[in-house]
């Protein structure tokens, strides 16, 4: 059964459409991430289900239960929701020691004082920060702080999780162990998440489902699989992974194929989204999809190698011909001078370029 | 709705604080009598009286000639001294700092006072000066004098205003034109000056605004040789007739207001077009001061020049006249040294309810104003709605009232609401008129705090399940505590060198220092007006110096 349902929700502010109509489900034990750049209305779309922001029109329940319904003029109040939220910045009240922190909730929910004790310290102990209760939030590190905020937010068992970039503010190296930890405590947990993060690799590493979000529509959902290899749009097929960008005229080719005309060569692609014949297009391809060939074939472009980086475990390359630039990865290092690409069919997507 | 509930109802009492005697006010000025009078009509009379009469346009006049020379004085005083302060390598800035804003903090008829006891014709240091130069080369009964001594006093407003606008330029801005080829002054004259020039602005308008606010100067410097201001002709109209001439009064507080209410629509505006520059500001970054090479001391001596002439002289002179029996040509301090005037005080009953009054007024008065200004604040705290924009209104209004006004309005009220009746001759009515003409500063400076808290904590307040009401007293109040004790030292200040409002609500039980030395100089006892005037500074040179310790910003 769905847990949390958004559909149809609009919100403007003043003259300025942010959400024009976004529908969502998060399934029972469900992550699901909202994934976009700054301004497609992520972090505004969270607000909204966690009831502080007030969009104009459509329904937000959770459980069945309703929470917003513009046509029905109901808007609950955020503390009338019992939602669990992760602020970006923690926003742990500098004034409370993180026990207090954690127990304000139980408080408000009149828990007893015993009740309250063993609870708070259930919870900080689950999350592994069970000695820093007599703490104050700026003697702790990023990473303590988050696990608090989490805390406080988990205490009162909300039936669904919202988190707002949760782990933005942390560095690096910090990132990206807090994400295979939070990711596992959600699912230990059993609970339902809805998480707002920019960051690409975070999302597929975090969520059971992707929404993509853009100019405040949602663009594409779906599996973290099926965001990154069948992309429905020249936004979506750039938005995930590393890519790059072949621009050319397309040509609707026999049974739906597309092919790409890049200054006279052809390179056959699937075609991304609908697609006009002589259109201008582009082809976009993942860096780790482009292969260096040793000699011509069908779907290879001969190109000169410009640069060349050394990464670590691997060698990022730059071709060029022309005005053409393509980037790709090899593992060993390449000698200079021309070389042939080669660009695999089911890999190439061929998008309609707008304008 | 409980916390609804609570908005509401602030900003109805609010609202009914500050409507009520403005609303007074103008019944009262198309009433042929006193509105008490058994017998009143409607009537223009008033206003035919006051615009027939000689003295209210002269008035007027001397009013926006103090008003222009005072702007002209203190507006390029202050910029330098905000310039010296905020960017160069000017000596003694730790020491200098407080001390430039001491003036704001002094009672003007304080320093009125003192300019007398020092610089008027038989003053401490013109008798000294006839000594070496045998005549006295200035007169300090005069417009001149008035104006000069009221621009001197009133930098501080715009160094305030000035420097805090330098201070938000981002050294970003600076060190670009530096690298394009300027030169540091250059960059100050080119860049610096003119991002700040809205605020400059701001402050000239403000600066204006208070010379049509002038009280205490004019009163003690120009009404001996019949130079009146406006607010002075206000407060000589009121025997004027021989009978109360309330309706009088009234119309001359119309006309104040009128004037008042486009300079405060004015500042509002630059307000406004100021915080256009604040999103072009850069990075703010610790910044090199400017190198004043050998004119660090002779900037140094000009501001303690500036400070010694605006605080110093009146200060010291009205210390020594306290502790003298009599001054004159040919006395010698060794030989009249006393300490009988602060023993006279303890004689004088009012003086010492007065003494007793201000500092209660200021304690416990001053607590209860910031509990208001802190339900108002809270009652408006990140409210978007009609009711927020309408309040922010009503808070201004009180700012178009001068405190003598203020107090006439209130005494009014308190006349014309029978069951306030009994409160007319008790501190409560001070404190109602205090509370209502330091409201927009006081409301501003306790929102300004809470403006500081991060929406997120709020919110995270509200999202583990807390309604409005718990939010603003278990996470916003908390968080505001120490800006609150700052708000009730200001406050406290404010209140103990405040001395117009209360004059027209002075009466046994109602004796503060302020109006109390007000009334008393015009019966010429300066005897004790100069020991009061010391206790007076001595007041709030405590509460100065806790504010300091405690790091108290002395400034909104």
């Amino acid at each position: 059964m769905a847990d949390l349902v958004i559909e149809n929700l609009k919100l403007r502010y003043g003259a300025l459409d942010i959400l024009k109509g976004v529908s969502l489900s998060v399934e029972k034990g469900q992550i699901v991430a909202l994934l976009g750049p700054s301004g497609s209305g992520k972090t505004t779309l969270l607000r909204c289900v966690a009831g502080l922001e007030e969009p104009f029109a459509g329904k937000i329940s959770i459980a069945g239960k309703p929470f917003f319904d513009g046509a029905a003029g109901l808007n609950l109040a955020p503390e009338e929701r019992g939602l669990g939220l992760v602020f970006q910045s923690y926003a742990l009240w500098p004034h409370k020691t993180v026990f207090e922190n954690v127990a304000y909730p139980l408080k408000l929910r009149k828990v007893s004082g015993a009740d309250v004790k063993s609870r708070v310290a259930r919870a900080l102990e689950s999350i592994g920060i069970g000695h820093l209760g007599e703490r104050y939030p700026h003697q702790l590190s990023g990473g303590q702080q988050q696990r608090v905020a989490l805390a406080r937010a988990l205490v009162y068992e909300p039936p669904v999780i919202l988190l707002d970039e949760p782990l933005s503010n942390l560095d690096a190296k910090l990132r990206e162990e807090a994400r295979v930890w939070l990711r596992q405590l959600i699912s230990d947990l059993g609970l339902s998440a809805l998480c707002v993060t920019h960051d690409q690799v975070e999302a597929m590493a975090m969520a059971d489902r992707i929404l993509l979000l853009n100019g405040g529509v949602v663009e594409q959902q779906g599996t973290p699989e099926e965001m990154y290899a069948k992309p429905v749009s020249l936004f979506a097929a750039e938005f995930m992974g590393a890519n790059t960008r072949l621009p050319g005229i397309a040509k609707v080719g026999p049974g739906g194929a597309a092919i790409l005309d890049i200054g006279g060569e052809t390179l056959s692609g699937i075609a991304c989204g609908p697609l006009a014949d002589g259109g201008k297009s582009a082809g976009v391809i993942r860096l780790e999809r482009i292969r260096v060939a040793d000699g011509p074939g069908p779907n290879r472009l001969k190109m000169t190698l410009a640069a060349e980086m050394y990464l670590g475990e691997r060698y990022e390359l730059l071709f060029k011909r022309g005005d053409l630039q393509v980037r790709t990865f090899s593992t060993t290092k390449l000698a200079g001078g021309d070389h042939w690409l080669e660009f695999p069919a089911p890999s190439l997507w061929v998008c309609a370029l707008e304008g | 709705m409980p916390f609804a509930v609570f908005r509401l109802a602030v900003i109805a009492i609010m609202a009914s604080a500050v409507l009520a005697p403005i609303g007074l006010i103008v019944y009262q000025s198309f009433l042929d009598a006193p509105f008490f009078a058994p017998r009143v009509h409607f009537s223009l009379d008033a206003y035919e009286f006051v615009l027939d009469d000689e003295d209210f346009w002269e008035a007027l006049r001397t009013s926006i000639i103090v008003a222009t020379g005072m702007t002209a004085i203190s507006v390029p005083l202050g910029v330098v001294l905000a310039f010296l302060m905020a960017r160069t390598d000017v000596p003694g800035k730790s020491f200098l700092e407080p001390l430039v804003l001491v003036p704001i903090f002094m009672s003007a008829v304080v320093l009125a006072f003192g300019y007398v006891v020092a610089l008027g014709p038989v003053g401490i240091v013109s008798t000294f000066v006839k000594d070496i130069l045998g005549t006295v080369p200035w007169n300090i009964y005069s417009v001149a004098s008035i104006t000069i001594i009221a621009g001197l006093t009133h930098v501080p407003h715009v160094y305030l205003y000035t420097a805090a606008a330098l201070r938000n330029v981002g050294t970003d801005l600076e060190e670009a034109a530096r690298t394009t080829g300027a030169s540091p002054w250059r960059v100050a004259l080119t860049v610096s000056l003119p991002m700040v020039t809205p605020a400059v602005l701001y402050a000239a308008v403000l600066v204006f605004f208070l010379g049509f606010e002038l009280f205490g100067l004019p009163l003690v410097l120009g009404d001996p040789k019949g130079i009146l201001v406006l607010a002075t002709y206000l407060y000589k109209l009121t025997n004027k007739l021989g009978v109360p001439s309330y309706q009088l009064m009234a119309v001359v507080v119309v006309a104040i207001i009128l004037i008042a209410i486009p300079l405060v629509g004015l500042q509002r505006w630059l307000l406004k077009s100021a915080n256009r520059y604040v999103s072009i500001r850069g990075k703010a970054a610790k910044r090199a001061p400017l190198r004043l090479g050998a004119l660090r001391w002779p900037a140094f001596a000009l501001i303690l020049t500036w400070f010694m002439v605006s605080v110093g002289i009146p200060v010291i002179g009205i210390a020594i006249r306290s502790v003298v029996t009599t001054w004159g040509e040919g006395v010698h301090l060794s030989e009249v040294l006393t300490l009988a005037h602060y023993r006279d005080l303890v004689d004088y009953p009012n003086a010492i309810n007065a003494i007793v009054n201000t500092i209660l007024i200021g304690v416990v008065g001053g607590a209860l104003s910031v509990a208001c200004y802190t339900a108002v604040a809270l009652a408006m705290h990140r409210w978007n709605s009609g009711w927020t924009r309408l309040a922010d209104y009503l808070i201004m209004i009180p700012r178009a009232m001068p405190g003598l006004v203020a107090g006439l309005a209130m005494l009014w009220l308190f006349l014309f609401i029978k069951p306030l009746a009994p409160f007319r001759a008790t501190l409560f009515s001070v404190w109602v008129a205090y509370t209502t003409v330091w409201l927009a500063y006081g409301t501003r400076l306790v929102a300004g705090t809470m403006l500081q808290i991060g929406t997120e904590l709020e919110e995270a307040g509200r999202s583990v399940g807390a309604s409005q009401g718990r939010v603003a007293r278990d996470v916003t109040l908390p968080l505001v505590k120490s800006g609150m004790l700052a708000a009730w030292l200001l406050i406290f200040l404010i209140f103990v060198r405040e001395y117009s409002t209360g004059i027209y609500l002075l009466g046994p039980g109602t004796e503060i220092i302020g109006s109390l030395m007000v009334s008393l100089w015009g019966t010429g006892a300066i005897d004790l007006v100069s020991a009061l005037a010391v206790i007076n500074i001595l007041i709030i040179s405590a509460g100065l110096a806790l504010a300091l310790r405690l790091g108290v910003r002395l400034h909104g």
